[in-house]
């Protein structure tokens, strides 16, 4: 145990407090047998049990206790840390508890909620709280690492999500770089012919018009002097960490270098390629992908006319969509659902209804699924249109003399079918843009099992990691409305951050000990974040330097170090032990 | 042996498996009343001699609970727990310590029922293996 602390009795003055959390916890521990236990401790000032520590009342009763024992330690049996430890720990430290002295032992979610047995309940929690004892007294005071950040944004990908983002960023006056890989903006959304749920134009989302007045458009983006566009380019290097990352970019006419603030992650999702799966017969030229279709529209609304095969430029008369190609099937593509593919399918397939009304369009479906406002009105629109839907799964489609097959199977009639087509279209799902794990590897992000950008709470999707947000397709499949939800979203987070200049973060970072460091350099090499560096310690030799902005706090440096000079701070060795001590004191009887 | 009550530690990292185990806690799941968690930032910021310490101070058994692999909140702090723990099995093997009293598992935030499970099991197999023998001895 530190001496320091020891030493001080009026530092190691300790306020112990006890919830009931309105009998939730009462009903399973017995609370007063603890403190009877706990109260004859050296350390112990005062124990105080009460009904709700996290209710307003029960705040007042903290401060009211802090202000009348004055301890400068505090440990607090109550639920999860997690769960309101903030809420109990702010009213302490409003009465001058630093609020790295501050323990809350879990005896809710971890004791009494999962032991039926009063006594045996009893006597782990009094295990815990002896170990939660222990260890606030080893516990030093700590402020907050206060990061400041740059007024200056970068958005990757523009698509229509990072269009959006940029807008809203310049608005609030801050700069934005947009880097773009290709050579225009607008991404896979400007490519379309029509989009859900207007069942018009999709670059109606790139221009001005009256359906789509409030999605980003290219000329403004253009336009602003506060947002910077590099078209061509690609990231090569980021450097630094929250609040200030220096970017090097590689641009057509040479290298570009920039600091920025925050990160948008914007890199959008491509199309599944169906060339894998030999059942599809993908290299007939007749067998096409959606996006492939779209050109086809595109072309025809160009040229005028009506929509021409690749193969011979024939007028299709029967068309089979096909869905659910690349996902919801791990052996062929991916898991997960792409959520555009239903819609899209039926809007494509509405428009050629319009545009050749002698044709037969068949949709070869597993379920339909369209979980926006408006689908269940645009499908019952294309079944009144004439659109044939088909519940089952396609087995293959080959050709034979010339012709094309789809062998099918309905499964509401429960009959095979074999239907001869002079197209079939491959309703693809999204993935992740291509070198976007690049991007992802770079920032520190973590990726789904989906290989998608994870949220850091699935709950709460404009939740930041340091600094950095992705937002639109990156995230995961998604429409254009909701591409630009998130991309809102994304953007009021990093303008409140950046507005704020200066964020909080707790001090949960590694420590070099300079006097224990040998400079061997192996927490440089198993450090994720690039946090440690190895600088001269002016007597010749070298040693560790932690960047505290950088340092995430995870420890993996403490356990590589074999001179135990890396710490973290609140879980340095002693801390730790002292927490092992205090349980095995009371539990190892 | 019938009134053995094995006392264990459990590591657990603070965003999968201390989450696992309070999910456990608000679901009511009930378990063997033996394992006190000690909450650590990532299964690998523990320490070898963390474990080392308890077991010579006659803890029975120590769960190292982490996030699954390719879940870690710091991108691959789980990949080095699961190359220490069976280093560290070994090293106790050959001291004389029965590595089956360490065992190293994944619960994720969202496996209430596993961590549930993964206690219940292990308080078992400790209660199949004994007391631990460093109890009376405890250095």
């Amino acid at each position: 145990m530190a001496d320091n602390t020891d030493n001080d009795s009026a530092k190691s003055s300790i306020g112990l407090y006890l919830c009931r959390c309105n009998g939730e916890i009462s009903k399973y521990i017995d609370l007063d047998r603890i403190a009877d236990n706990l109260k004859s401790i050296e350390n112990v000032k005062v124990v105080g049990i009460h009904d709700a520590l996290c209710s307003r009342e029960g705040q007042t009763f903290l401060k009211e206790e802090k202000e009348k024992h004055g301890f400068e330690r505090a440990v607090i049996g109550a639920c999860s840390p997690n769960i309101q430890g903030i809420i109990v720990g702010k009213a302490l430290e409003e009465k001058g508890l630093n609020k790295y002295l501050f323990e809350q032992v879990n005896i809710r979610e971890q004791c009494a909620w999962v032991h039926p047995d009063i006594d045996k309940a009893t006597a782990k929690a009094l295990a815990l709280i002896n170990g939660g004892l222990r260890r606030v007294l080893t516990l030093e005071p700590m402020e907050d690492v206060e990061i400041s950040i740059l007024p200056s944004a970068l958005v990757i990908g523009g698509g229509v999500t990072g269009m959006q983002a940029a807008l809203d960023i310049a608005a609030a006056g801050f700069k934005v770089y947009l880097l773009e890989r290709t050579e225009e903006l607008g991404g896979r959304a400007y490519k379309l012919s029509m989009t859900f749920p207007t069942h018009n134009c999709g670059i109606c989302c790139m221009q001005y018009c009256k359906e789509c007045v409030f999605t980003p458009k290219i000329e403004d983006v253009l336009q602003d002097e506060k947002i910077e566009v590099m078209l061509n380019s690609e990231i090569e290097s980021i450097e630094g960490g929250f609040g200030n990352r220096h970017i090097t970019v590689k641009a057509p006419d040479g290298p570009r270098e920039f600091d920025v603030g925050t990160i948008i992650v914007a890199t959008g999702s491509k199309t599944f390629d169906p060339s894998d799966l030999p059942e599809l017969n993908y290299s007939s030229p007749d067998v096409i992908t959606t996006v492939e279709l779209e050109q086809l529209i595109v072309k025809q609304r160009e040229k005028g006319g009506s929509i021409e095969r690749p193969s011979d430029g024939k007028v299709p008369k029967t068309i089979n969509f096909i869905q659910c190609v690349g996902s919801r099937d791990r052996a062929k593509g991916n898991l997960h659902c792409s959520l555009v593919c239903c819609t899209y399918a039926i809007g494509q397939a509405r428009e050629l209804v319009k545009l050749i009304p002698d044709a037969t369009v068949y949709i070869h479906y597993i379920d339909l699924r369209g979980p926006y406002r408006g689908f269940e009105e645009f499908y019952d629109a294309a079944k009144q249109e004439g659109v044939q839907f088909v519940r089952g799964r396609i087995s293959k489609i080959y050709s034979t003399g010339g012709k094309l097959f789809v062998r099918a199977e309905d499964t509401d009639a429960g009959a095979l079918l074999e239907i001869e087509s002079d197209l079939v279209v491959l309703s693809v799902g999204q993935e992740p843009a291509q070198g976007s794990e690049k991007i992802v590897e770079m920032l520190h992000l973590q990726t789904d099992i989906d290989e998608f950008i994870k949220d850091i709470n699935p709950m709460f999707p404009p939740e930041f990691r340091r600094g950095i947000y992705a937002a639109g397709c990156a995230q995961g499949p998604k429409g254009i409305r909701y591409s630009i939800d998130d991309a809102k979203s994304a953007a009021s987070e990093v303008i409140r951050l950046m507005r704020d200049g200066t964020v909080k973060m707790p001090r949960i970072t590694a420590k070099a000990d300079e006097f224990r460091c040998r400079g061997c350099g192996r927490c440089v090499d198993v450090c994720q974040f690039d946090a440690i560096t190895l600088i001269e310690d002016g007597k010749g030799g070298q040693i560790a330097k932690v960047d505290e902005v950088r340092c995430e706090g995870c420890g993996t440096c403490t356990v590589a170090c074999c001179n135990k000079a890396m710490t973290i701070i609140g879980y340095a060795i002693p801390q730790v032990i002292a927490n092992v001590m205090g349980l095995v004191e009371e539990a190892g009887q | 042996m019938t009134d053995f009550k094995p006392s264990i530690l459990a590591f657990c990292c603070n965003w999968c498996s201390y989450a696992g185990a309070d999910l456990a806690g608000v679901s009511r799941l009930q378990m063997p009343p033996n394992v006190h968690v000690i909450r650590v930032m990532c299964s690998a910021s523990v320490k070898p001699e963390y474990v080392i310490k308890a077991v010579t101070q006659g803890i029975d058994g120590v769960l190292v609970l982490g996030c699954h692999i390719g879940d870690c909140h710091y991108l691959t702090g789980n990949h080095r727990t699961a190359k220490r723990i069976p280093l560290l099995q070994k090293i106790l093997d050959e001291a004389g310590i029965d590595s089956r009293r360490i065992k190293l598992d994944w619960v994720s935030a969202a496996e209430g029922e596993k961590y549930q499970k993964v206690v219940t099991e292990f308080v078992e197999e400790i209660r199949r293996l004994g007391p631990n023998p460093l109890r009376e001895v405890r250095f």
